[in-house]
């Protein structure tokens, strides 16, 4: 009768866990959890199964509700077919606002969402310097005193009363810090001083690497077509000083590596039984992941300790860096045996607590086989690659460029004009065709050619063009006369 | 004597775009390098120090190159960058036995590689576009020259055809180079989860295994969008993605 009870105790317990597992499941979320009035939200309903869905919005006084699609795909390592429906939710005021329960009609069945809550604080006021200005570039920090280490938002806005062509926003230098845009513009629209300003804002996520006071100089807006202004305008937004912390002194046990933030730590062996396996710590949660440098193993002994590439990936929000950092060892047993890796701990300075903690990995262990019988062999390799000079040239841009631009070239030096050859003097004197063409050319200059000595001047022009252009062989000797005879007559003639 | 001193120019051109010390580029010794780490059995050292090979001496980036390289890869455990090296040696000689060979050992479809708009003819890669470009223009403008050269008269209307058959050779062959750029592919490197959006905690919306050619869409928050060749979108990791190289 007892064992009758249990059974029937078991059935009640897992038989409507066993029907959950095969029914749709709904479920919402606000991303990120807190707003600013007049800037959207997401909305995200996630729905189990392959059914399609139809989601009741209920009217919403406090929010713009914006249908931004769905999609679909699976989720864990068993595949379990989700569709996620995306919603932008603007909230139209300030305060803590409701998002009341969602009703969700899927495969036949009617689902409801749990209620949320969601802080939006109020939208930022215009600045003062605003008031009677066309375009207008601020600046703000999220942050005025954030440790080293600890990111805050830098958000660059312009305020335009004119419409523009074109709008280009440059951040800062921001020396000494590490700088991430964060995703998306913000568009939007204030009143002051009763004109109407289009707003534009950029975010930065920046963590600053030294104490002491930071200087985050002048952003700029560069403009084109602002209004009937021809050209470029350049507007400079105002330098920001950031009074960063150094974090307070350490005094635990636990080793301090810089990390800043609020995390988390675990560890996993993937493969425990073949004499080598790989041990996985995984960080995860908000801070300064990136600058988390991998822990140090204390290895028991008989077991080797290999760092594996790092992995992961931590992304940018308006909160912080989140994400996760997977750090991987691969283990190396000497002998058969259990072993078992301690717990891993690490100090994280926590800026909103101002103080630090202890985040820990709990400790694994494993069995380890003898170590299993080499590989096979790796392949030989290929014969090693040569390569040719021609091969060299083709390849880069720049000898293509050579050998497409040679051809042309050598074709335009034929275009050159060739020199005519002239009849050679002897010993750097003119020939007799050169005498022939100088006499001929004193001659058209002469005002009155019946006076001597231009009878002579014609009687050896027509005696040097019969022995050079006639044709017939020509005594040299009686050319070299000609030509002494015409060279004699043009000293005479004078320059 | 200016037309002398031009061809001397031109000749130290030539010289000077040649790679350093002619003989050195005949030689192999960043290869050298990965080989020795291949037999001492350091598989990852060898296939970056062949994947530096590649970047720092192209020429040097032959099939025998990329499937060694490849090899490594895969004995190093990186079946994604062995595939990239596959898909390489592939684009590089689509005509090699041996590449098509390790391309289908390796479960890969050398037909998704020349489908879509990268290759004009299907199976021409850019190198050969540029080859046939290059010699096509050097004989061109060379018989022109020599027919100014030699005072022979050169037939206008096949001097025409030639010139527009040379224009077609450099348009296929600025096609075959710019359409990587425009149109980027890539390889995963490892097992990836598909996001639903570029943010933190987004939705998956299936995964793509080591080694799938991917088409590369836009980049954003250090994530990249990537389809799939059965048609699956999603963000990945930009790291987790090799970009093809033709």
């Amino acid at each position: 009768m007892r064992r009758l009870s249990a059974f029937a105790l078991a059935l009640a317990v897992l038989v409507p866990a066993l029907a959950r597992a095969g029914e749709p499941r709904a479920a919402a979320v606000v991303e990120p959890a807190e707003g600013v009035a007049g800037r959207g939200l997401t909305l995200r309903v996630t729905i189990t199964g392959n059914d399609a869905a139809v989601i009741d919005v209920p009217d919403m006084p406090d929010w713009t509700v914006i249908p931004r699609g769905r999609s679909v795909g699976v989720r864990g390592e068993d595949g379990e077919p989700v569709a996620a429906y995306r919603f932008e939710i603007v909230p139209r005021r300030s305060g803590t606002l409701s998002v009341p329960a969602l009703t969700v009609e899927t495969g036949g069945a009617r689902l409801t969402t749990s209620p949320l809550t969601v802080a939006v604080r109020p939208s930022p006021a215009p600045p003062r310097a605003l008031a009677g200005r066309d375009v207008f570039l601020d600046a703000a920090v999220s942050r005025d005193a954030p440790y080293v280490g600890e990111a805050f938002v830098y958000t660059a806005r312009l305020y335009r009363a004119v419409p523009a062509a074109a709008v280009t926003l440059e951040p800062p230098a921001f020396a000494g810090c590490v700088v991430d845009p964060l995703p998306g513009q913000r568009d939007g629209e204030v009143r002051d001083g009763g004109r109407a300003y289009a707003t534009a804002e950029v975010d930065y996520l920046v963590t600053p690497l030294r104490a002491g006071s930071l200087r985050l100089g002048l952003p700029t807006a560069k403009l084109r077509g602002l209004g009937k202004a021809p050209g470029e305008t350049v507007v400079s937004g105002p330098e920001l000083t950031v009074g960063v912390r150094p974090l307070p002194a350490y005094a635990g046990t636990v080793p301090f590596t810089g990390l800043v933030g609020r995390m988390a730590l675990d560890a996993r062996l993937l493969a425990d039984a073949r004499g080598e396996a790989v041990y996985e710590l995984t960080l995860t949660g908000r801070g300064n992941l990136e600058a988390a440098a991998p822990p140090t193993l204390a290895a028991p002994p008989g077991l080797a300790v290999r760092s594996l590439p790092t992995e992961g990936e931590v992304a940018p929000t308006p909160q912080g860096y989140e994400g996760r950092r997977v750090f991987r060892y691969a283990l190396a047993a000497r002998e058969a045996g259990e072993f078992t890796l301690p717990a891993v701990r690490l100090a994280v300075f926590d800026p909103v607590a101002g103080a630090y903690g202890v985040i820990e990995a709990p400790a694994r262990s494993f069995a380890a086989a003898p170590e299993p019988p080499p590989g096979p062999v790796a392949p030989p390799l290929g014969p090693p690659p040569v390569a040719t000079a021609l091969g060299s040239l083709t390849e880069s841009w720049a000898g293509r460029a050579l050998l497409a631009l040679l051809p042309p070239a050598l074709w335009a030096l034929a275009l050159l004009p060739r020199r005519r050859s002239r009849p050679a003097g002897e010993g750097g004197r003119p020939g007799p065709s050169a005498v022939a063409e100088a006499l001929r050319r004193a001659l058209d200059r002469a005002t009155d050619a019946s006076r001597e000595p231009w009878p002579e001047v014609r009687d050896l022009l027509a005696r040097l063009d019969r022995l050079l252009y006639s044709g017939e062989a020509a005594d040299a000797a009686a050319l070299a006369a000609a030509r002494d005879r015409g060279l004699a007559l043009l000293r005479r003639l004078g320059p | 004597m200016r037309r002398f001193l031009a061809v001397l120019c031109l000749s130290f051109g030539i010289f000077a775009a040649l790679p350093p010390g002619r003989a050195a580029a005949l030689e192999a010794d960043p290869v050298a390098a990965a080989r020795r780490a291949y037999a001492s059995g350091d598989f990852a050292g060898a296939a970056r120090a062949f994947e530096e090979t590649a970047a720092t001496r192209p020429a040097l980036a032959t099939v025998g190159l990329c499937l060694d390289a490849a090899t490594a890869a895969r004995l190093a455990g990186e079946p994604g960058r062995a595939a990239w090296w596959l898909c390489r040696a592939v684009l590089r000689a689509p005509g090699d036995a041996g590449a098509r060979k390790a391309l289908a050992a390796a479960g890969l479809d050398a037909g998704a590689l020349f489908s879509g708009p990268w290759t004009p003819l299907g199976w021409l890669p850019a190198r050969w576009w540029w080859d046939a470009a290059l010699a096509a223009n050097a004989v061109f403008w060379l018989a022109l020259a020599l027919g100014r050269r030699r005072a022979r008269p050169v037939p206008r209307r096949p001097a025409a055809w030639a010139g527009g058959f040379v224009l077609c050779l450099w348009l296929a062959a600025g096609y075959a180079s710019l359409v990587p750029l425009a149109r980027p592919r890539g390889v995963t490197l490892a097992a990836v989860e598909a996001a639903s959006a570029p943010e933190a905690g987004a939705e998956a919306v299936g995964r793509f295994a080591p080694g799938s050619l991917v088409a590369l869409g836009p980049r954003r928050a250090g994530r990249l969008l990537v389809v799939g060749p059965d048609g699956l979108a999603g963000w990945v990791p930009r790291d987790a993605v090799a970009t093809m190289v033709p």
